[in-house]
């Protein structure tokens, strides 16, 4: 299946060819921490997953078509 | 004392007496400082019905016991007052390097009352403490004010002051220390220009006396060694792009608040993201004294008809005249960034009430004519034009410099004010980010993202992942949260460092970095019990004084558009906030009636009085 990951800020050095926005393809019954190993993204790097606008832990399932999005957990103001 | 200067200054500005006095050591360990020591003194020596902008009022500025030392972010400072936006009190915190000087004066606070014939400032070199007349500095910006005041007092004091929003007293002007670090929310500045105290300026030197150097050294080197590793693995978002990276955060949520929060995303949203403002206008990145993060931005703007320099601007600036009025114009916003600071005026304050004002053009309910120029959703120009009207009272600005529920009030339509108790929101929308909503309509200063933020919980998963759009079980965490805060901003140190480095990241949120840092400098023994015993002893004891002031559960409240109508679009879209079900489960939480009263009990555990 293919999903669609968008990796933002300081996680977009994880993105392959440094774009946003990048296609990954898994194999079926991938789960979201098996995306961020596609991505070589070290477990250890703080971050929050969302999986089409919701928050998604890394055991959560992926659907082919899903969006994966990645930023570092950072706020303020 | 330890910790602690053990010495408060009062100024009567009426009479032009100085009066230091010493600091009760039991006072000071129940209330911690800062903010504690705010409201320690404004429920003793306020009357909560005093006109805010009366002789009557009195002024709080307190640092707390870690301000001035070497503890990472120990750099702030309290101003405590009742607010005129409000009615409620004020807890406006700021970082820079004036705190750090103002404690090393050797006064952990300064209690100003009374209002003097003619402007003056207060000099403080050390402890010796005068008034000087400022009638010369009277209308000045705040750059030119502290420019004046470093070439006639030192040039190594350290300056907060208000500019001429404060001496007109715009009812959301702030003080402005180090030129650019605001104690921003509330209108603290129009107090200070209704008592016609233009500065104060401060020279301190020497440490901060702790009671177990060799202790404190020791927590300082494992705290900021674990800072340091940390760092290494995760590059320092804030430090690379400020704060107004969040827009990142609260766009893929969808609850970056758009078109006068009739939207949770924003189409523009990148034109105001901190990676835009780090490409197209960042100098360099800027720190407050003893702070290993630096998220403060120095910057510098060309754009022809928005230029100049300064700092900022800061994430809850850039929702609120950005995304707020649908302005993606990142150089439009920092130029009225720029001027808030410059005239002294809170940049959330103003943002929200420019976006309010569009919507009543919009809807047809404010003849542009009013206003006297066109005023259409996304006019970078009229936010710039705007801004500079308000700070001065001149033309519409004197009606936008009330603020936005009066505002909308004069032009019948109150419901399109976004505020809880009379003060606007930062960018966090309750509808996607359920405990926020609770935060803001319980927060003592009407709604604020600085007196405890779920968001870090809701959006971040800091420090541990909650399911944002649920209400159920918000109320211990906002609560507790709550308490954390008044921890953190009684002791004089920074909410970001404090929430990822000085906590256990568990559902209690134990600060136990904290306590080793208070007990090393203070030697006050607390247990992490009292310490967080405190923490609530001051939260209630600000709600006390609220309920004082005939505050009640109908003034915890948000406006119908978050609590009945759904989000339209994004993904947090269909979504309402459900304040009642959490107020129903937050009151039983915190010990306080239904009506949102604290009882007896309650505060005869905490050692607090009866409601009176």
């Amino acid at each position: 299946m293919r999903v669609r990951v968008r990796l933002f800020s300081v996680l977009r050095r994880y993105a392959p060819g440094g774009e946003e926005t990048a296609a990954v393809e898994l194999p079926a019954g991938a789960r979201v921490a098996d995306a961020l190993a596609a991505l070589a993204i070290p477990p250890e790097i703080e971050r929050v997953v969302l999986v089409n606008g919701q928050h998604a832990p890394d055991e959560a399932a992926l659907a082919d078509g899903d969006e994966v999005t990645l930023f570092p957990p950072v706020a303020g103001g | 004392m330890y910790g602690w200067r053990g010495k408060v200054l009062r100024v009567d500005l009426g009479t032009g007496t100085l009066t230091a006095e010493a600091l009760d050591p039991k006072v000071a360990r129940d209330y911690i400082g800062g903010r504690g020591l705010g409201i320690y003194y404004l429920t003793r020596e306020l009357d909560p019905g005093v006109d805010p902008l009366s002789p009557e009022s009195l002024l709080v500025m307190a640092t707390g016991p870690l301000t001035g030392t070497r503890a990472p972010t120990g750099a702030r400072y309290m101003v405590m007052t009742r607010s005129p936006l409000t009615g409620a009190i004020t807890c406006s915190n700021s970082g820079g390097h004036f705190p750090t000087a103002f404690k090393r004066t050797g006064y952990d606070a300064i209690l100003v009352r009374g209002a003097a014939a003619e402007p003056v400032y207060l000099w403080l070199d050390g402890e010796r403490a005068e008034l000087r007349p400022a009638g010369h500095l009277w209308g000045k910006t705040t750059h030119e004010t502290t420019d004046a005041l470093l070439a006639e007092t030192d040039p190594e004091a350290k300056v907060a002051c208000i500019g001429p929003a404060g001496e007109r007293r715009v009812l959301f002007a702030s003080i402005l220390n180090d030129k650019h670090r605001a104690a921003g929310r509330s209108g603290v500045g129009a107090v200070m220009g209704a008592k016609r105290l233009k500065a104060v300026v401060v020279k301190g030197e020497g440490e901060v006396p702790l009671a177990d150097p060799e202790g404190f050294r020791e927590v300082n080197t494992r705290i900021l060694t674990k800072f340091k590793e940390a760092a290494k693995i995760n590059p320092p978002a804030l430090r690379l792009h400020g704060t107004a990276v969040t827009v990142m955060a609260t766009q893929n949520y969808g609850v970056l608040p758009t078109k006068n929060w009739q939207h949770g995303t924003f189409e523009g949203w990148r034109g105001i993201h901190g990676e835009t403002l780090t490409e197209k206008y960042l100098v360099k990145a800027s720190a407050c004294t003893s702070c290993p993060i630096a998220c403060g931005r120095r910057t510098k703007v060309e754009v022809p008809g928005f230029e100049g320099e300064g700092e900022g601007p800061e994430y809850e600036t850039v929702y609120a005249m950005g995304s707020n009025c649908l302005i993606d114009n990142l150089a439009a916003v920092t130029k009225a960034n720029y001027l808030c600071n410059e005239l002294g005026m809170d940049t959330i304050t103003l943002g929200a009430t420019v976006a309010c004002a569009m919507e009543l053009v919009d809807r047809g309910y404010l003849p542009e004519g009013d206003v006297g120029r066109s005023l259409r959703w996304g006019d970078a120009e009229a936010l710039v034009e705007l801004t500079r009207q308000t700070g001065l009272r001149e033309g519409f600005g004197d009606l936008l410099a009330e603020g936005s529920l009066r505002l909308a009030t004069r032009y019948g339509h109150p419901e399109l004010a976004m505020h809880s108790k009379g003060q606007e929101f930062p960018g966090y929308e309750p509808r996607g980010s359920q405990g926020m909503g609770l935060a803001y309509a319980t927060s003592p200063i009407g709604a604020s993202h600085m007196r405890g933020d779920p968001a870090y919980w809701e959006l971040l998963g800091v420090p541990k992942n909650v399911d944002r759009l649920a209400h159920e079980g918000k109320a211990r965490i906002v609560a507790d949260w709550q308490d954390l805060f008044a921890i953190i901003d009684a002791a004089g140190l920074c909410v970001f460092f404090s929430v990822r480095n000085l906590i256990e990241p568990r559902l209690d949120c134990p600060p136990t970095g904290i306590l080793a840092y208070l007990n090393a400098a203070t030697g006050a023994n607390y247990t992490l019990e009292e310490l967080q015993r405190a923490g609530e002893r001051i939260t209630t004891a600000e709600r006390l004084f609220l309920v004082r002031a005939g505050f009640r559960r109908k003034d915890d409240s948000l406006p119908d558009r978050l609590t009945r109508v759904p989000l339209p679009d994004g993904p947090s879209q269909g979504r309402v906030c459900h304040l009642e079900a959490m107020l129903d489960e937050y009151y039983p939480v915190r010990g306080w009636d239904q009506d949102g009263v604290p009882t007896p009990e309650k505060l005869a555990e905490l050692g607090l009085g009866g409601p009176g």
